[in-house]
């Protein structure tokens, strides 16, 4: 699938990821591109854009043995941008399932 | 590719974007290799998967973007927005007086048009005048009402929507998400713009036709073609 499509869908993701508990750069990374078929190092831009534009922050973390991690959370306004975009993802995914689904028995 | 070169490589594309932040940038991927090392992996089979330095350095050009519309530039991009929002408001100003001149000659026509139809003659401010001379008259400075009054809603729609679009020209100057900028005349659903030019090609005819028959009628009534000299409007 092309990359492009894909990368507004992965900062729902991300901000998907950041909704429970508060992750480092690298687990973020490891996590989807386990599921997604990304190249690692697309993760970091992503996480990047979301701070810039104030849905996540950042804080370094001392870790026993190793430098300290960058770690993120979700800021007020990434937990309601995630709220309403989560939704409307969810209704849009909905509609297109189920368009592709109805034309694809069409032609059958 | 080894660690050193791929992020050598990265450092160097990414000064070619000028990317914000860049030691932040580079100390991400840094910690990625430490921690993918750390689970196993070669250094060449991790550069591999992070994608060539080009292609990682290319998205973050947004965030370059977004970093310098923030600072530097910023100022006198302001500074020039605000100059410029000064004149508009004094433009506006200006636009809005027309607008008051044009609705309250809607209102003082309307209200002469209605003593004229109605022969009520408010402390004798209107001269003498025959009814029928002066209902046809009414009947005329009434149409000139609804003249001025399309004129002022339409110019009042005008300026609202100046307003609006030169607030969204201004919003998209200084935000990076940039909405479609709005039309600078009004716009109307088609059935009112429709209704509109009915009202005021209807009240131009009435105030034409009227007021050339209101001239006659008097002219006859009274005899003369300056009819305001036989009735001795001016002495």
């Amino acid at each position: 699938m092309n990359t492009q499509y894909k990368k507004g869908v992965l900062e729902l993701c991300v901000l998907s990821m950041l909704k429970h508990e508060n992750r480092y750069g690298y687990e973020i990374s490891e996590y989807l591109s386990k599921r997604i078929d990304i190249a690692d190092g697309t993760v970091y831009p992503i996480l990047r854009k979301l701070k810039s534009d104030g849905l996540v922050t950042t804080y370094l973390s001392e870790e026993s043995g190793g430098p300290p991690r960058k770690y993120y959370s979700l800021t007020e306004l990434g937990r309601s941008t995630y709220d309403a975009d989560c939704a409307e993802y969810l209704e849009f995914a909905k509609t297109v399932e189920s368009m592709l689904k109805e034309n694809k028995d069409e032609k059958e | 590719m080894k660690k050193n070169e791929y992020l050598a490589e990265l450092k160097s594309e990414l000064k070619r974007n000028n990317a914000a932040d860049m030691d932040d940038i580079m100390s991400e991927y840094e910690q990625h290799f430490a921690f993918k090392m750390a689970d196993g992996y070669s250094e060449e089979e991790i550069a591999a998967k992070l994608g060539t330095p080009a292609q990682i350095a290319a998205q973050f050009d947004s965030a370059k973007d977004a970093a310098k519309k923030m600072t530097g530039t910023n100022i006198f991009l302001k500074l020039g927005l605000g100059f410029t929002a000064i004149f508009e408001a004094m433009f506006y100003i200006l636009f809005l007086a027309w607008d008051i001149v044009l609705a309250v000659s809607t209102l003082t026509f309307g209200v002469l048009g209605f003593c004229l139809v109605s022969t009520l003659n408010i402390s004798g401010l209107i001269p003498y005048m025959p009814f029928l001379g002066s209902l046809i008259l009414g009947i005329s400075i009434v149409g000139l009402a609804l003249i001025f009054g399309v004129a002022s809603v339409y110019c009042f729609a005008f300026l609202k929507q100046m307003i609006r679009a030169s607030v969204r020209w201004h919003k998209n100057m200084v935000s990076a998400s940039a909405l479609p900028p709005l039309p600078w005349s009004p716009q109307f659903e088609p059935k009112t713009r429709r209704r509109l030019r009915t009202v005021l090609l209807g009240a131009i005819a009435l105030f034409g036709v009227c007021f050339v028959l209101a001239y006659i009628v008097m002219a006859l009534q009274a005899g003369a073609l300056g009819f305001w000299h036989a009735w001795n409007w001016f002495v």
